[in-house]
Formats: structure tokens, C-alpha cells, sequence
């Protein structure tokens, strides 16, 4: 059985476009995802692709319009309140920046300390204990307990973040953009505690991120999604060495590569991306794929397996040969 | 020898705080080609906004800016007068967000024309068709739309190439581009990129390009300048920086990057954080994350050594 396991999920934000009318944004199109006990998966994509909509969707920290959302068996859309709170303390989630996501009036001991009050009968010697116990997991100490977030720099701060989601021991842990506020020689440390972090606790993470050599160093499995839909999800090695999907391509075309020998590839997009407002018709990537027909324009295609890999793309099977080289 | 467009010799930049003086810049040289995309890399607060600042006069009045010697083609900017001659007309700036460039309450259009008329004293009719040229220039398709929209109504891509076209409005021979991309996606960073380029191969524009991004370093730059606490660590060409990095901290930035074939495996993480610029350090600013520190490095003060060609470093390793 999978720990996590998404069904059609879909989130609607209405829009007012005047006085009396609203629209409906489709910021989640019904996406489908499984996460394995202790694997990683990434999820990338754009600014306003609904890579952040999702996750959140999915610790119902914003509720859904519809889907399923399975965690160990269970549904967690169905669930009541006290029964959503019990199953919290397996899930727990780190934001891009630690001085928004930590209160500023919490001395480190109480930032980690409130999820042990709150799930746990840990108390005074016992809880301290604990938290810096959290605090060491994450190469800090003691000498912390006292500080509150703004004493602190960016790095320590995403690591109090970080034991403050360790301290329940979840099984999961979305990571939103851990290392995206951070430098990169700290973004290099804070990555160094995740991989110790996964193997030490066997933690399952779903980790969202623009940078696709970040997610591609961390991640087993990638999704890449566009306007609200997974384009493309498969083996990160496999969708690193070949994408199958001509968004994948573009998107990995961009990354700028730190290496000069590399030439930048041609394959690069014209446009930007469309409104979620009026996202167009049939595939929505035809009006910047550079492959795009006129099947593209009037239908959806659906995500379809090939060579072990899922891709929504009409012309994936025809398009693959001239992928091989 | 031509001279170089911008020469920067001993530029030095503080800030008094109530925790003391913080020397953003520590003595920093720089000189940058006619037509050459030169990189400042470096992480936060390393000083590479604040030279850009330094350079355009924009430094707030709690700053000091000293300098040796700070010209752009002969000009010397230290004299204010000299200054605001070439500011806007010979160099021009861009920044991060070009949506909290633009002024919302106007016309791309009119805010170009104004700029446009008060450079180049054009009349209206020459003013509208050198408007409608700049946006072409920079890859606005239907730039008679363009200059009727006002900046909210444009993507953030658009936005940007927008801010490119007013900087180069009245024709400045270096722009100064801090972070263009940073704020946008990557695809779209790709196309300002190509922009860039384009530019420079066109119009044999000199850019300065300001960046966090080593990855943007790689594929944009001729030469690039490794900033650290005010001072540059390392100048290269950009093939030499990238093949044969010489300062452990450049060293430690290329190995703290993940890439493809990182997986699984630890990243070189550089340990500590940037100093706080506020306490003066004798000899190396990076000596004490430096994982080759000598007894020296804590007192000798390094200047920048020619190790090759095109190529200096501030280490006593070399």
C-alpha cells in the first residue's frame, strides 16, 4: 500500500471579474499521484503551475473541490477534525522561508516544543530534553534554545523549521521550497540535513521546487506539472537524461547549466505561461509546443504510460524514435 | 591599448549602523571591456549591489563611497556634476522586479517617450517611432499594444524586456543589470538571457551582470569577477573560473551546487556564514570558513595575484 496516495484531486479559487461575476481558476486539474513509504518525490514546475496549491490541498491546510486524498488507507477529505488532527502528527510540512513560517515571538524551545505539547504528554525536564534532542538532529544545540527566528541566520533558521517538522517523528514531510530563500553554499548544508535526515528517521518526502537540479538531487521520482496538470511524471534519473514530454524539455533546456563547456540548448520556449483563468483548449501547452498540431488544440490528452514513464502528449509514441539519440 | 569602458580602482562603500561602520566594499577593482558581458558573482551581502549603486550614485546618504578611481569611458564619476551627465544616457540600470520599476500610474509608452525626450530632445512623431523601435529591438511583438498598456497588464517577462527598452532608450553605451532574472521563471529567464545577448552582439553593448547564479554566469558571461564580503576573490575568464577555479571559495560555491550526477551524494558544503562586514578583518575575509587557512591568511592582507592570463585570485595559496 502506498503512504500517499492522490485521486483526481481538484481545487477551484473563484475569481471576481466584476461587481456580480466570478470565474473559477483550476489551480489543481484533477492530478493523480502515489508516494511510496520512504521514497522522495519532487514536484516541479512554474510559478503558478499549482505545485504549492497541491501539497496544501493535500495536509487539507486549504480543502479541496474534489478527489481523494489516501494517507495510510484512509481518506483524508472524509475525516473529521479530531480524527484529521490525530493523523497530523504523521505529516508536516516546511516552508520556502523560515522567518514567515516561524513566529517571531517563539524562542526556539516553544517553536519546537508546541508540536510535542500539543501531540504528545511530554513535559518541563522530558520535553526540553526532546527538543534538544530535535535541535542536535539538525546540527544545532542548546545554545539555541533561547534565540527566537530573527537572531538567527537563514540557514539556522529553515534548520529550526526543519526540527521543528522532525519533532512528532511524521512519516511525511512536504517540503515547499526548503532551500529557495537561501544562498548557495547554505542551500548546499541544508540538503546535506535532508539526505541524513531520510535515511536517519526514514522519512517519505514530497519536495516542491523551480530548481530542477535541486529537485533532481534529492528526488527518486519527479513531477512536473503545467497549469495545474502533471505533464510528466517518472524515474528522476530517466526524466533527467530524456524527457518525454516537450515541456520537460523546454524546462530542462532553460536551467542555465554552471558549466560553459555545455552549450544552451536550442529548444527553447517562445511565450510565457497562460492565465489559469483561460487556459487554452485541448492540450494546455499547445500554444508554446513547438511540436503542437491540430489534434493539440481540440483535445485533452490523457497521462499515458510509455517505457515506464507517464506524459500527456497526443504525439508521445511518434515523437520518441527522433528522442532516442 | 583602447581604454576599457568602466575602470573601478579601490572602490570602497560603508554604512554607519548603531552596531558601527559596515564596509559593504573593501577596496574592490574592476574593468570592464567595451562589449563584454562581465559577471559580479557572489552570495548575499557580498557588496554586488551595492558597487552597481556605488556606480549609478545611488548609494543613500548613510553611505560613504571613496574611490581611487571610478570612470566610464574617461568620464570620472566621482564628480557629481560629470555624473548625472552619463547617468541614464551613457549607463543605465535595471532591477530585480520590474514590476516595482515601472511606474504603475503611467503608459509603458509614456514613460518611454519621457525618457526618449528628455536624452535625445526628439519631437513627438521621431519620439513615437524610436519608441515603437526600442520595443521591437527588444522582442515585444505588437509594440504599438505595448506602448498603450500600462506595466500591470504585461507578463513579468514582458515587463522586464520593457525596463530593458528605457535603459537603453537614450542609446547608454553599459547597462547595469542586478538580478534581471531572478524574479522570473526559467523559461522566461532563458528568453531575457538570449535578450542580453542579442543586445551586446547587436548593438556591441556592455553589460554588467549582476547574479547569484552561477549556472547564469556559465551560460552569459565573458569574464566574471567572485565577490566575498566587499572584495573580489577571484576574476577569470569565464571557461577558466568554471575549469580551473583557484579561490577555496570559489571552489567551495561550484562544489556546493547540486547537479546532475550529484545524487545520493554529499555536497561540499562551504560551514559558517558571511561575516558580518561590521568588525575589520586583517588579512582574508574567508579565512575563517576556509578549509586551506594558513597562519598568514588571519593577518597578511591579499591583494589580487595574476595567475594567468586574464586571471587573479586573492589567496596566498597562489
Amino acid at each position: 500500500m502506498p503512504l500517499l496516495e492522490v485521486r483526481s484531486l481538484v481545487k477551484q479559487f473563484p475569481v471576481s471579474t466584476g461587481l456580480f461575476s466570478r470565474r473559477w481558476a483550476q489551480a489543481v486539474d484533477h492530478v493523480d499521484l502515489t508516494v511510496n513509504a520512504g521514497e522522495t518525490i519532487g514536484v516541479v514546475g512554474e510559478s503558478g503551475c499549482g505545485k504549492t496549491t497541491l501539497v496544501r490541498c493535500l495536509l487539507r491546510i486549504i480543502e479541496p473541490t474534489s478527489g481523494q486524498v489516501i494517507f495510510e488507507g484512509d481518506d483524508l477529505l472524509g475525516l473529521d477534525q479530531p480524527s484529521l488532527r490525530a493523523k497530523r502528527r504523521d505529516m508536516a510540512i516546511v516552508y520556502q522561508n523560515p522567518y514567515l513560517s516561524l513566529s517571531p515571538r517563539l524562542a526556539v524551545r516553544d517553536l519546537i516544543g508546541e508540536p510535542l505539547l500539543t501531540h504528545t504528554s511530554l513535559r518541563g525536564r522530558a520535553l526540553i530534553d526532546r527538543v534538544v534532542e530535535n535541535l542536535e538532529a539538525v546540527g544545532l544545540s542548546a545554545d539555541h534554545l533561547n534565540k527566537r527566528a530573527r537572531e538567527l541566520s537563514g540557514g539556522q533558521a529553515q534548520r529550526v523549521a526543519i526540527a521543528r517538522a522532525l519533532a512528532l517523528r511524521p512519516k511525511l514531510i512536504v517540503l515547499d521550497e526548503p532551500t529557495s530563500a537561501l544562498d548557495v553554499s547554505v542551500q548546499a548544508q541544508v540538503l546535506n540535513l535532508l539526505v541524513k535526515l531520510r535515511a536517519e528517521f526514514g522519512l517519505t518526502y514530497l519536495f516542491i521546487s523551480h530548481n530542477l537540479d535541486v529537485v533532481q538531487h534529492l528526488a527518486d521520482r519527479i513531477a512536473v506539472m503545467y497549469l495545474g496538470r502533471i505533464v510528466e511524471f517518472g524515474e528522476a534519473e530517466k526524466l533527467f537524461r530524456r524527457a518525454h514530454h516537450p515541456y520537460t524539455m523546454a524546462l530542462l533546456a532553460s536551467t542555465p547549466e554552471p558549466d560553459p563547456d555545455i552549450k544552451e540548448s536550442s529548444v527553447a520556449l517562445e511565450g510565457s505561461v497562460p492565465s489559469l483563468l483561460a487556459p487554452p483548449s485541448g492540450c494546455h501547452f499547445h500554444p508554446r509546443c513547438p511540436w503542437a498540431q491540430d489534434r493539440c488544440r481540440a483535445e485533452s490528452p490523457a497521462l499515458r504510460v510509455e517505457e515506464g514513464r507517464l506524459a500527456r502528449c497526443h504525439f508521445l509514441v511518434e515523437r520518441l524514435p527522433a528522442l532516442k539519440n | 591599448m583602447t581604454l576599457p569602458l568602466l575602470e573601478i580602482r579601490g572602490l570602497r562603500v560603508s554604512f554607519s549602523t548603531p552596531a558601527g561602520v559596515f564596509r559593504a566594499v573593501n577596496d574592490l577593482d574592476l574593468t570592464l571591456e567595451r562589449g563584454e558581458i562581465f559577471g559580479l558573482v557572489g552570495e548575499t551581502g557580498c557588496g554586488k549591489t551595492v558597487t552597481a549603486l556605488a556606480l549609478m550614485g545611488l548609494i543613500p546618504p548613510t553611505g560613504r563611497v571613496a574611490a581611487s578611481r571610478l570612470s566610464l569611458d574617461g568620464v570620472d564619476l566621482l564628480s557629481p556634476r560629470n555624473l548625472s551627465k552619463v547617468r541614464g544616457r551613457r549607463m543605465a540600470m535595471i532591477f530585480q522586479d520590474p514590476a516595482a520599476s515601472l511606474n504603475p500610474t503611467f503608459t509603458i509608452g509614456q514613460q518611454l517617450s519621457h525618457v526618449i525626450r528628455h536624452h535625445l530632445r526628439l519631437d513627438s512623431a521621431s519620439t513615437r517611432r524610436r519608441a515603437i523601435e526600442l520595443l521591437n529591438d527588444v522582442g515585444l511583438a505588437e509594440p504599438k499594444a505595448i506602448l498603450r498598456a500600462y506595466p500591470h497588464q504585461l507578463s513579468g517577462g514582458m515587463q522586464q524586456r520593457a525596463m530593458i527598452a528605457l535603459a537603453l532608450a537614450s542609446g547608454a553605451d553599459l547597462l547595469i543589470a542586478d538580478e534581471p532574472t531572478t524574479a522570473l521563471d526559467v523559461t522566461i529567464q532563458a528568453q531575457i538571457l538570449r535578450l542580453l545577448k542579442s543586445l551586446r552582439d547587436r548593438h556591441g553593448l556592455t553589460i554588467l551582470l549582476i547574479t547569484h547564479d552561477l549556472g547564469v554566469v556559465a551560460q552569459t558571461c565573458d569574464r566574471v569577477a567572485v565577490l566575498y564580503a566587499g572584495c573580489v576573490a577571484e576574476t577569470a575568464l569565464t571557461a577558466q573560473l568554471f575549469r580551473a577555479p583557484k579561490h577555496p571559495y570559489t571552489h567551495g560555491l561550484l562544489g556546493a551546487l547540486p547537479r546532475p550526477g550529484s545524487r545520493g551524494k554529499l555536497l561540499s558544503a562551504i560551514e559558517g556564514s558571511v561575516p558580518s562586514g561590521i568588525s575589520a578583518t586583517a588579512g582574508c575575509p574567508f579565512a575563517a570558513r576556509c578549509p586551506s587557512v594558513m597562519n598568514r591568511c588571519k593577518t597578511e592582507p591579499l591583494p589580487l595575484k595574476s595567475v594567468a592570463d586574464a586571471h587573479a585570485v586573492a589567496c596566498h595559496l597562489y
